[in-house]
């Protein structure tokens, strides 16, 4: 498990969801944010997984 | 006059300007069409699906197949005469496959036997079958089990007619019985149909067997759908002469047209339905080894075992010559036939339906339609169709966006376009393009200082010619850099052009036929400068040894791998072959080569669509041929080199340049190469000194903050993935300036992201007294769609500040 820290607020993540836009599509998906700032963390397993399964529907429809 | 069975070639209808049109593209596609078996089969039995399960051992499935056309496959498999064998292409070579002892396995082997029934509702239309013979029985058992009322007259006491004379009772009746019984259909034995108008009726089909009665209706009868002259009637069988299977045949074909005489009173049947005699397909039987047919040990029919080996001798005849050319066709699952339909499907609904990434799958390099015996250029669809998606807003951007910010860099920072030194035109210009000097600097820097020893008013241009434009759809890009080449060209006195790059040369040749080139390879040997020059040679591989891969002189062999986009330039291949053995390297051909070339994966740009298909054929090319190859376009080069396969350009034997390290290098060193090119050039033949020359890849040591170190681990992955040094760099810089980042106390890392175009770069970074170190980096296409508290959404534009510079 990472420990993650928003630098600028020097405050922990929290688990959050982020709204992602592609080619017109919105998907939601779970990450973890800033409660301050909204700064964002997306995990590699994410973005190559359930992110890019999304994209390359999204490229296909 | 239709367009269908038109080839491509006279369907000049079909432009970009008329997208309904290419539906007709594939129209003469023979895959999937009848074998020469089928045709010569009166059933137009399909044996390629039959024989193809027999080859699996499911001899269940094989009968089910068998029975769609054969009706009563126990009777088809006993008194068949056989005419597929005169079709087999098999007979040329050894012996015909015996599909009848094949037919017979699957009637002896299948598990299940039932006959579904689909309790279809009631249909309006009442037919007479007049005779029981086969003719007769196939017609009524077919509409009676599409739940037409259906009533089958005989005038003798039993079914079966001229059977009884021709095999065992015990075979055929239970045959028949089973599909009676599975029907609704009436049959009345020992009834004399005497006039057809006494009986109620709204359709007769007249089977009555040889010397029948024909009630005057023989003349003019439809022979193909059966339909006699007169409305409701049709005449099948032996009354007219036929064998029993042909019985079979005609009865089935003259369900389908009572059929649609019922729907719309036409009595021309069903053409899908008549039967074909005619096979376009053609087959190459030069790889196949010859061996007789399978005896049977009992004699007569085949045991299991007998009939899946002689099965396995069926060559499953068809025409699949694109997809053994092109791994393109597995890939996308789709035969050209296929691919058209659902692409011109699509643009009716303006959406995709899996097919842009079909065709942004696609090498776009012409040998399907090379090697198609109709010449359908499946490359040339697929470029037309990025196109249409382009314009319909439906192709990912992101497909050719890194390709496209490569060209716009080869055509902005490390364009150069002057005539020689001293000279104000030029009678030649050499035009190395974009990815030469990207590979290898010396090959630009030493091969134009050649070329002016010798003409000393030889210009240079140093740019991308536009393909990338054309393999992204963008037409009007791609003439736009075309219209600024022109107008070099013009500026130049209109000099010819000396291409190194083939793709170049094919793309000035296709859309400006008024320029006229020459390969560099050609050139060089018309010139006299093809040999080894003590000035030129690099290292320590004086004279004519060639000091790399290819092995010592008068050992050497190779074979030289012919870009995709030399396809139709002999010369140009004819003139690298002769340089290669000038210096004394053995050739050796692959099995595609000249215009048989295959693409090296490169052409067409599908690394973002599809980079599995884009490594499996790299793979593919590499192992085509355990020699080295020699190569003549910098993308194979660069290819090969990645796949770690022993190749060498031919510039680097011809000028004697070092053995370049297999390694590939970075994209990032690609960009950078270009730069080295046009300062090399620069400094060296025209005196001049390049400050500032926007060589972007040169950030080592970070702009102004820490140095960022990228491990080799990672800078390969970055190749595969498209990621550029600099989208490093920029990403890092953001996240250092502006504190947006997080940190990652359990690894103790640094985490943050840059949206930059069409997509946002992740780093993760450890940081240290030396420096920055990257740990990782990835992107994504999704836009975050962000709410910081400062409303600040990373993009790459703001880091431009208001002075304009980064």
């Amino acid at each position: 498990m990472r420990e993650l820290i928003c630098v600028r607020c020097e405050v922990a993540l929290v688990e959050e969801k982020t709204e992602l836009r592609y080619l017109g599509h919105s998907v939601s998906v779970k990450t973890m944010k800033c409660p301050r700032c909204g700064q964002v963390w997306l995990s590699e397993e994410l973005v190559k997984g359930q992110i890019k399964e999304a994209e390359m529907a999204l490229d296909d429809k | 006059m239709t367009l269908q069975g038109k080839s491509w070639a006279v369907m000049s209808s079909i432009s970009r300007e008329n997208r309904k049109a290419y539906e007709y593209f594939a129209g003469t596609c023979v895959h999937g069409a009848l074998p020469s078996c089928s045709a010569f089969c009166p059933l137009n039995l399909d044996m390629r699906e039959i024989v193809g399960h027999v080859q699996e051992g499911d001899f269940t499935a094989a009968y089910k197949a068998y029975r769609v056309k054969a009706v009563f496959p126990e009777i088809v498999a006993s008194v068949c005469d056989e005419p597929c064998k005169a079709g087999c292409v098999r007979k040329e070579l050894d012996q015909s496959v015996s599909l009848r002892r094949l037919e017979r396995a699957c009637v002896d082997f299948a598990r299940v036997k039932s006959i579904p029934s689909f309790n279809l509702p009631p249909k309006k239309g009442k037919i007479i079958v007049v005779g029981a013979g086969l003719s007769g029985l196939t017609c009524a058992v077919r509409l009676a089990s599409k739940s037409h009322p259906v009533t089958l007259y005989e005038k003798s006491d039993r079914i079966g007619g001229r059977l009884w004379d021709l095999m065992d009772a015990g075979v055929f009746l239970p045959s028949i019985m089973a599909q009676l019984d599975a029907t609704a259909c009436a049959v009345r034995l020992e009834t004399q149909v005497t006039c057809l108008s006494d009986m109620e009726h709204d359709v007769v089909v007249v089977a009555t067997g040889e010397g029948g009665n024909t009630w005057g209706l023989l003349d003019g009868i439809d022979p193909q759908s059966f339909g006699t002259e007169q409305s409701g009637v049709f005449v099948i069988g032996n009354i007219r002469g036929t064998t029993p299977v042909e019985d079979i045949a005609q009865g089935r074909i003259a369900a389908f047209s009572v059929e649609k005489y019922l729907k719309v009173g036409a009595m021309d049947g069903m053409p899908e339905t008549f039967r074909q005699t005619h096979s376009p397909l053609v087959m190459d039987l030069s790889r196949v080894e010859s061996g007789g047919a399978v005896v049977p040990k009992s004699g007569e029919v085949y045991d299991e075992q007998e009939a899946v080996a002689e099965a396995c001798r069926c060559l499953l005849c068809d025409c699949t010559i694109c997809a053994e050319g092109c791994e393109f066709f597995d890939a996308v699952r789709k035969m050209p036939r296929q691919l058209v339909s659902d692409a011109v499907a699509s643009l009716n609904t303006r959406s995709n339906c899996g097919v842009t990434r079909a065709i942004s799958s696609c090498n776009l390099c012409g040998l399907c339609g090379k090697i198609c015996p109709q010449g359908i250029d499946m490359g040339q669809f697929c470029s037309d169709f990025r196109v249409f998606k382009r314009e319909d807003g439906l192709l990912p951007p992101v497909f050719h966006q890194f390709f496209l910010d490569d060209m716009r860099s080869a055509n902005e920072e490390a364009y150069l376009a002057r005539p020689a030194p001293t000279y104000e035109q030029a009678r030649y210009v050499f035009f190395p393009g974009c990815q030469l000097g990207a590979s290898d600097p010396r090959h630009v820097e030493s091969t134009y200082h050649r070329l002016l020893q010798r003409i000393s008013d030889m210009g240079l241009i140093l740019g991308c010619c536009g393909a990338p434009a054309e393999w992204a759809g963008e037409i009007g890009l791609r003439d736009s850099v075309m219209e600024g080449l022109t107008a070099e060209w013009e500026r130049f006195g209109r000099p010819e052009f000396v291409f190194a790059c083939p793709t170049c040369k094919l793309q000035f040749e296709r859309h400006l036929p008024d320029i006229s080139g020459v390969s560099l390879y050609t050139f060089l040997l018309d010139a006299g400068l093809s040999g080894r020059e003590e000035s030129d040679v690099h290292g320590d591989s004086a004279g004519r040894e060639d000091p790399g891969v290819l092995g010592p002189v008068g050992q050497s062999a190779a074979c030289v791998f012919d870009p995709c986009s030399s396809r139709n330039d002999k010369s140009m291949q004819e003139s690298v072959r002769r340089i290669a053995r000038e210096f004394g390297i053995r050739l050796a051909e692959l099995t595609y080569s000249g215009e048989r070339a295959q693409c090296c994966g490169w052409g067409g740009h599908m690394a973002v669509a599809n980079l599995k298909l884009q490594d499996m054929i790299a793979r593919n090319r590499a192992a085509a041929c355990p020699l080295p190859y020699i190569t003549y376009c910098a993308n194979c080069q660069e290819v090969f080199a990645r796949c770690g396969k022993a190749s060498r350009h031919i510039l680097d034997i011809v000028l004697g340049l070092e053995n370049q390290e297999q390694r590939p290098s970075s994209l990032g060193r690609r960009r950078k190469n270009r730069m080295i090119a046009k300062r090399a050039v620069l400094e060296k033949e025209w005196g001049v000194g390049v400050v500032g020359s926007g060589d972007t890849s040169a950030h080592e040591g970070g702009r102004g903050t820490l140095p960022v170190a990228i491990p080799q681990d990672l800078l390969a992955k970055m190749y595969d993935e498209l990621i550029l040094e600099d989208d490093v760099y920029r990403t890092i810089d953001y996240c250092e300036s502006t504190g947006d980042v997080v940190y990652d106390a359990s690894h103790d890392l640094y985490i943050g992201h840059l949206r930059s175009g069409v997509v946002t770069y992740w780093v993760e970074y450890a940081k240290s007294d030396q420096g920055l170190v990257l740990r990782n980096v990835f992107f994504h296409r999704m836009e975050i769609v962000e709410s910081r508290s400062d409303a600040s959404v990373p993009t790459s534009e703001s880091l431009i500040r208001s002075d304009g510079t980064p």
